[in-house]
């Protein structure tokens, strides 16, 4: 490890100090993958194209390790002349280890290089050369190791090297859908794959024949089986590997409407009003520094632990009457019948309703807004209601996400329901209706894995 | 002729502030800070309305109510604040007052309110109508000495509240329940007898214990 210079404090640059946390001491140097934490043994993946020689394996524990790759590469050659520890190692971590998929983005990266998909055959030719050599360097040695072992292995291990790569494309482009795909190319090679490692047990098969015939139907069925599963198993390791990948991206996009509901609640909207408070720095600044603070609680908590404490529904809709009469202007009053701690229901049912101010704080011209909530054991009922301008709910275009997506899908998203009653000239009452959940429910709110444990009443 | 009004409220700016809101519509007789020069204010001024603060020093605006009503029960109370402490609004109102309305208000709808007060109507503000829905609602023990008559509030009474807490106006809830604007003020003078007479002394109680 380099060590780090003693000078290199944090330097506190003069303007606002920093909001969140110590600043990191500047690296000396930029961290390289070489340097992540050791951790467990299923945290290595075996590097992707661009990094690997053969396999990734190396390159991948490498990575593990902290280590320079070569010192790995070396490690497995001279294991290899170690009676082929080193080539068994390998080859078993190459089928056991996953490849290394960056996590950014949703999906797979898009594109699997053309570099990779041309260099298939060539490592698998390499990967057959490489075992040739060990198995001939142990030959040496003087083990009886027949010739015609050696050129059953060597066969096979560069058909399964074949078939590995084939499979797992193959796989990610039937799941993706994306991009040209090239069947008849994979589908030779496929098939190529498949002639070597039957080859290869066939050879294993026709030595057997000339053992006596019992010996021989057993070593026959052994070779037959074992071919099968060299073929099938990259294939089913990559069919489960992409459907797992598959409901990730689900849940990330899930996820991703929900962050796009959010940001278009507080970060969008502000930066509107900013645009139209251009000439008063001050305001300007004030609501930059207030959007700051609440993405950063938004960002770095858990979403419930925000405040310490749960809050109570009642303490909610203050808070946000009083944000949106800052921000937009417009006098808000709230009635409140009932009370409760801020459920999941609740909160999904005052993020829309925020969104309802917001909306008749900008579009309204009104400059009063009611709103009612009552609250019972079974739901949560909203109304938001302005004197102003009202619009035609019909008309409302496409790219106006405010009422689509932030009142009426969050909503439906979560099995609420939405009114919207409006005419020009005649105000616009949103009403919000969702059922709460508590334990005796839980089962119905099948879309909302979040329900957390009812809280006492505060 | 105008209609006669007095003053009550702590803070002398808010005073001089509504004064000259109103001066258009009414008569302002008088005006006065705390709980006793209150009640000899309006009894010496004989008004016909009181705007009267919730909160005020010496006793709360529900002691000058019940004061002056010993002396002089025909002058009609109107109660203005900005507190939102439900249990200073019931009292107010159990004590008397013929509407509680808030002082985000504007200064039209407050004078349409004071003439409403004036012609022996009640006014509901739609905070006011929360708090009563939820007096109501609330699962309190049944007491052997209530009213049942009194106790409950029907199911019109409830929709038309309902919608003032919506912030809808007499006439838009006569338009929405077909209904003449006159049903729904007696309905809402209905109302609030049955929050001045009920026998309910759960009432007070569920009201001091929103304190909580």
């Amino acid at each position: 490890m380099p060590s780090e210079p003693a000078a290199s404090l944090p330097v506190i640059v003069d303007g606002p100090a920093p909001i969140t946390g110590p600043t990191r001491p500047p690296r000396p140097y930029l961290p390289t993958r070489h340097q992540l934490p050791l951790g467990p043994l299923s945290a290595i993946e075996r590097t992707g194209p661009g990094e690997r020689w053969l396999g990734g394996v190396a390159s991948g524990l490498a990575v593990r390790l902290g280590v320079d790759p070569s010192i790995v590469r070396i490690a497995f050659v001279a294991l290899g002349f170690a009676s082929g520890v080193g080539v068994v190692l390998y080859l078993l971590a190459w089928v056991i280890l996953p490849t290394h998929a960056p996590i950014a983005g949703v999906g797979r990266p898009a594109s699997v290089p053309v570099l990779h998909a041309a260099g298939d055959p060539i490592a698998a030719l390499a990967f057959g050369a490489v075992v040739l050599g060990s198995l001939l360097l142990i030959q040496q040695t003087g083990l009886p190791f027949p010739t015609w072992l050696i050129t059953t292995i060597v066969i096979v291990s560069i058909g399964f090297s074949m078939i590995s790569h084939e499979g797992r494309r193959s796989v990610e482009h039937a799941l993706s859908r994306t991009g040209t795909s090239p069947w008849r190319g994979q589908v030779v090679r496929f098939a190529i794959g498949g002639l070597f490692v039957f080859g290869g047990f066939a050879g294993v098969v026709s030595r057997a024949g000339r053992l006596n015939a019992l010996t021989g139907l057993f070593f026959a069925v052994i070779a037959l089986v074992t071919g099968l599963g060299v073929i099938l198993l990259p294939w089913s390791r990559s069919m489960l590997r992409a459907l797992s990948d598959e409901r990730r991206a689900r849940v990330r996009s899930e996820e991703k409407a929900d962050i796009a509901a959010h940001l278009h609640d507080s970060v969008l909207q502000t930066l509107a009003i900013i645009q139209r408070k251009a000439d008063d720095p001050k305001q300007v600044q004030a609501l930059a520094r207030r959007q700051e603070r609440e993405l950063r609680a938004w960002l770095f908590s858990d979403g419930d632990q925000s405040a310490g404490r749960p809050l109570s529904i009642r303490e909610m809709l203050d808070v946000e009457a009083e944000e949106v009469e800052q921000s937009y202007g417009i006098n808000v009053d709230v009635v409140l019948v009932g009370d409760g701690p801020l459920d999941d229901a609740a909160r999904i049912a005052l993020a829309a309703t925020r969104e309802a101010l917001v909306n008749a704080g900008k579009h309204s011209g009104a400059d009063k807004a009611d709103v009612y909530v009552e609250v019972d054991e079974r739901e949560l009922v909203v109304f938001v209601r302005d004197r102003g301008k009202g619009f035609d709910p019909a008309a409302v275009s496409v790219d106006r996400r405010g009422l689509r997506d932030s009142i009426i899908g969050r909503l439906q998203r979560n099995g609420g329901r939405v009114t919207v009653k409006s005419a020009p000239g005649d105000g616009t009452e949103v009403q919000l209706v969702i059922a709460r959940s508590p334990v005796a429910t839980a089962g119905a709110s099948f879309d909302n894995p979040a329900t957390e444990p009812t809280k006492a009443q505060a | 002729m105008k209609t006669r009004v007095f003053l009550v409220d702590d803070h002398q700016l808010f005073r001089k502030g509504v004064a000259a809101e109103l001066a258009d519509a009414v008569q302002i007789v008088g005006d006065a800070a705390d709980v006793d020069s209150a009640v000899v204010g309006i009894i010496g001024a004989r008004p016909q309305v009181v705007l009267l603060d919730v909160h005020l020093p010496g006793g709360g605006g529900a002691s000058v109510i019940s004061r002056v009503h010993e002396r002089e029960p025909d002058v009609k109370f109107l109660a203005l604040s900005v507190s939102d402490a439900s249990e200073d609004v019931i009292a107010v109102i159990r004590a008397g007052a013929r509407g509680y309305v808030t002082k985000t208000i504007s200064g039209g709808e407050l004078a349409a309110a004071i003439e409403r007060v004036a012609d022996g109507d009640a006014v509901f503000s739609p905070r006011l109508a929360g708090f009563v829905l939820d007096a109501f609602s609330t699962n309190l023990a049944v007491d052997t000495v209530s009213d049942p008559e009194l106790d409950q509030l029907t199911q019109r009474e409830k929709e038309v509240l309902r919608l003032i807490a919506r912030g809808y106006a007499y006439k838009e809830i006569a338009r929405q329940l077909t209904l003449s604007v006159k049903t729904i003020e007696t309905h809402v003078s209905s109302v609030l007898r049955k929050l001045q007479l009920s026998s309910r002394y759960e009432l007070t109680r569920w009201a001091n214990d929103r304190r909580l």
